[in-house]
């Protein structure tokens, strides 16, 4: 103990008083959780840490082993859907993949009756593009304030999302 | 307002963040006042001693919660013990914190270890037994032993000044490291955050000692408010000056940055920021020096004191505020500004008043269980019985007499009085 040495005081007086108990047994819960601490850390290091860089090297291959959400391109849903298909070919979304609205299809393009990738009709995914919003500019993208621009009605009520200049075939296809 | 980037639109630090140095720097203020007293011998700070050591244990639980609930994933709080990035200035935290936390644990410790022995030896059931538990078995409280004791307590003050000093400079030193920012990115930064931490820490003290004072119904040592009263003032002027100083010299220098933080501190947070942060200051200030003035009486003194302390301690937290939101209010652009709302619930002003409010929650358990008080009799809290034989062994002379009551407490309480507990350390 360092404090005995310092202070000359031994642990045992000669009546028997340990008096620099506390400071032995603080030392010793100390020395004890530092122990643990470090055998504890040691467990709680994932095994495949530091294998490439400072993450889980097994995160890469657990990765990679997952099964792809997402079907190659638009060209896939284009060999079934070919007059939405050709509709957004020469529309203004014409850059944006299917799968950015109606979401992962990869399950619809393996087995198409199993399941179905209609997009919720919901104002939210349009807004996160065409919402006003300072730092973007309109010009590029439409952009509206959306309770000013349709008081809450939803965006296909009037626009065909595959060709959305409006024309007043909403709800259509 | 003006151009700002897409990515810009929401400010991801929000309410715990500012928070967060807010709390850190309580604690680390109020460990430097306990300092004051242990480590630089400042005997009129004796009366709150105990009582910043208790305060900034209690602050100092409640400051990662801040960042635990900002993040969100409490159940990956501990991974940054596990696997921290050693060129990470945030991930230094979960070591510095623990580090800093043991300190103040063991100077707590060996503070109440006397206390803690009494209580044990004194009280009934399980409150007893959790004292006996907390005593760790060692109960010697010959006069060695508390010298001892109180070398430790010594030494640890030592070791954790400059740990306090670093726990929250490292919290300016994350801030100021970022280059990309103009209104954080200075070396100066952890200087100012210090130096603000140690007066909100003073400020904190002043408050609950004038408070609880009230609340007990006890005279105020009035010498030991004056001497906080000294030591706000003194500390008040350097972090006046730091913070100060800092946004003339961006002024002077007038690089490609200035007209955006002009126009963050005169058009975005001129309310928050010359209307609390500087008011509060210099407020406190004058009241400080007006409060030392001969012809002003105790009462109003005292007053005044506890009205500079309020001040600051709101400053301070504009000060946070200024920083940490102010700073992400700035466009990358430096030709705009962000818009910061308050939420209500998440990271917002109901949860943020709750972790304001929790140290406090807190201090007054740790205080039931510590008294900190050393202007109190220490048998009032013990039941009437306990209390009444404890006297009786007290007075009764002679080691047989003593060995006349049969019951464990009897023995201890009997080599307590024989082992002259009762004897002030100092």
């Amino acid at each position: 103990m360092i404090f005995d040495r310092g202070d000359k005081v031994t642990i045992r007086q000669e009546d028997g008083n340990p008096s620099a108990q506390a400071v032995f047994r603080i030392g010793v819960i100390l020395v004890l959780a530092v122990v643990i601490f470090v055998i504890v850390r040691q467990m709680m290091i994932p095994a495949s840490f530091g294998q490439y860089g400072r993450y889980r090297g097994n995160s890469i291959s657990e990765n990679a082993s997952l099964n792809a959400a997402y079907a190659g391109s638009s060209n896939d849903c284009g060999e079934c859907h070919q007059q939405e298909f050709m509709a957004l070919a020469q529309a203004q979304h014409r850059e944006i993949d299917c799968q950015s609205c109606h979401g992962p299809a990869a399950k619809h393009v393996s087995k198409p009756a199993v399941t179905s990738p209609i997009v919720q009709e919901t104002a939210e995914l349009c807004n996160s593009c065409h919402r006003q919003i300072a730092g973007r500019q309109d010009g590029k993208i439409v952009t509206v304030r959306p309770l000013l621009h349709s008081g809450g009605v939803n965006c296909t009520r009037c626009h065909n999302p595959h060709r959305p200049q409006l024309s007043f075939e909403g709800d259509k296809s | 307002m003006g151009y700002v980037f897409p990515n810009e639109l929401e400010i991801n630090w929000g309410l715990f963040i500012v928070l967060y140095p807010y709390l850190t720097g309580l604690v680390a203020g109020a460990f430097i006042v306990s300092s004051l007293y242990h480590v630089f011998r400042i005997s009129s700070l004796k009366p709150v001693s105990r009582l910043a050591l208790i305060a900034a244990l209690a602050v100092l639980l409640v400051a990662p919660m801040t960042l635990i609930s900002h993040l969100g994933q409490p159940l990956r709080a501990l991974n940054m013990l596990w696997t921290p990035s050693p060129t990470s200035a945030m991930a230094g935290f979960g070591y510095i914190y623990s580090f800093y936390l043991i300190i103040v644990l063991l100077e707590i410790w060996f503070m109440y270890r006397k206390d803690l022995v009494k209580f044990a030896a004194i009280k009934d059931g399980w409150t007893g037994k959790f004292y006996n538990l907390l005593t760790l078995g060692a109960k010697d409280v010959s006069e060695k032993a508390l010298h001892i004791d109180h070398k430790v307590v010594g030494i640890l003050a030592i070791i954790g000044i400059p740990s306090a000093a670093f726990l929250h400079g490292y919290v300016g030193f994350i801030f100021g490291a970022i280059k990309a920012n103009p209104w954080w990115s200075t070396p100066l930064m952890p200087v100012i955050f210090l130096l603000s931490a140690i007066v909100s820490g003073i400020a904190l003290l002043i408050v609950i000692f004038e408070v609880t004072c009230w609340i007990r119904r006890v005279k105020i040592d009035f010498e030991c408010m004056m001497a906080m009263n000294k030591y706000l003032w003194v500390f008040l002027i350097l972090a006046f000056v730091l913070e100060i100083l800092e946004i003339i010299f961006i002024g002077y220098e007038g690089k490609e940055e200035w007209p955006a933080i002009k126009g963050l501190i005169f058009e975005v947070i001129p309310v928050t920021f010359f209307g609390v942060q500087i008011a509060g200051m210099v407020l406190a200030f004058f009241l400080l020096l007006a409060s030392r003035k001969k012809n002003i009486s105790q009462f109003a003194a005292r007053i005044m004191t506890f009205v500079s302390g309020g001040a600051i301690l709101l400053s301070v937290l504009a000060m946070r505020f200024n920083v940490v939101i102010g700073g992400q209010l700035v466009s990358k652009s430096l030709v705009g500004y962000t818009k910061f709302h308050i939420p209500i619930w998440e990271e917002g002003i109901i949860p943020t008043l709750i972790f304001l409010v929790l140290p406090f929650v807190l201090m007054t358990i740790m205080v039931k269980l510590l008294p900190p008080w050393l202007d109190e009799e220490p048998l009032a809290a013990v039941t009437v019985k306990r209390r009444r034989d404890f006297q009786a062994a007290r007075g009764i002379e002679g080691e047989g007499a003593a060995e006349e009551i049969p019951t464990l407490w009897g023995r201890a309480a009997s080599t307590l009085v024989f082992g002259k507990i009762f004897k002030e350390v100092e």
